[in-house]
């Protein structure tokens, strides 16, 4: 097994945002937001008061739910994404090969097809990013020292 | 911001959860999110999670630690090597009331990640069993740590301690 490790450059935040921000605006959608099958939130929009908290639950919770579906997935072979719906919204989720996730929260107004569409799009967008980000070999604390923590 | 995910594993009530929360409370300041699902029984299902972000000096930025707990019981393994293989460090908590062969057997599912990632052996339950050095001994040259987590003791240190241990380590180096 190995180790995963990877950083991200504030470039490549910059392009997934951009990615994101194409697909708030061709549909209508709550919330998205990018993390790795970790937990790890990349990045999320919109941004605005309280929303990190609200991406990084979102995030966390994509990725145990992804992780449990993984164990189902080697029972049905089916592809890696999920869709659960409530009374007013609905939630749909894509996982890359790279083992990076789109997250998406949305009205039960919007069509589940629309959404699918435009996620892969965007999965297909944000791939040779997640490509990068994965080949580039790198020590995930550079110059990082414990004495340099205030704790 | 550059993020450490640390995971504590070791058999189902352990004390895998009382570590966390003793952290949350003690780190209350460096505190993002804490969030435990559990049964009504008060057992670990998935989730068990507490969140900080720690200021490094001379820098505007804030390095992040996730704590992840596992959930311990037998049938939760499967999950388990998901959680592990994410994972940038381990503390292993051993339960001294319990068979050592059943503590061997949990630290055991951490072995093939442990060869490149650091880890930290807490046996906890000392204010219930005295006598540990035996314990010890079988953990080798691993960093061993006494403490009773309900108490609060050896808590902070074997956090401390990990936290240090992965930074030094690099991950991915």
């Amino acid at each position: 097994m190995d180790i995963i490790s990877y950083h991200i450059s504030d470039e490549d935040i910059k392009e997934i945002e951009e990615v994101l921000r194409k697909l708030i605006t061709s549909i209508g959608i709550d919330i998205a937001v990018v993390g790795d099958e970790g937990g790890r939130l990349i990045a999320y929009l919109p941004l605005g008061d309280g929303s990190h908290h609200i991406a990084e639950r979102f995030c966390v919770v994509s990725a145990s739910v992804l992780g449990a579906l993984d164990q189902i997935d080697n029972l049905v072979q089916s592809k890696m994404n999920f869709f659960t719906e409530g009374l007013a919204s609905a939630i749909y989720i894509k996982i890359s090969p790279r083992k990076f996730f789109i997250s998406v929260k949305f009205s039960k107004g919007v069509m589940l097809g629309t959404v699918k569409l435009f996620v892969d799009k965007a999965m297909k967008e944000l791939e040779p990013i997640f490509q990068q980000i994965r080949e580039r070999s790198n020590n995930k604390f550079p110059g990082l020292k414990f004495d340099m923590l205030e704790i | 911001m550059r993020e450490i995910f640390i995971v504590y594993h070791g058999l189902g009530m352990a004390g895998k959860t009382t570590n966390l929360e003793f952290l949350s409370s003690v780190f209350q300041n460096l505190k993002i999110d804490r969030f435990h699902q559990s049964t009504v029984e008060g057992r670990t299902v998935y989730l068990d999670m507490l969140l900080m972000a720690i200021k490094i000096k001379g820098s505007e930025e804030k390095l992040k630690v996730r704590l992840f707990s596992t959930p311990g019981q037998e049938r939760f393994s499967v999950v388990r090597s998901w959680i592990f293989s994410n994972a940038d460090g381990f503390v292993f908590i051993v339960d001294p009331t319990q068979h050592i062969d059943e503590n061997l057997r949990s630290y055991g599912e951490l072995r093939e990640y442990t060869t490149k990632k650091p880890v930290v052996i807490q046996i906890n339950k000392t204010d219930i069993v005295g006598e540990v050095d035996s314990l010890k001994k079988i953990f080798g040259n691993r960093t061993v740590f006494t403490a009773s987590a309900k108490n609060g003791v050896g808590v902070r240190e074997t956090f401390l301690t990990i936290l240090k241990e992965v930074i030094e380590n690099g991950v991915g180096k």
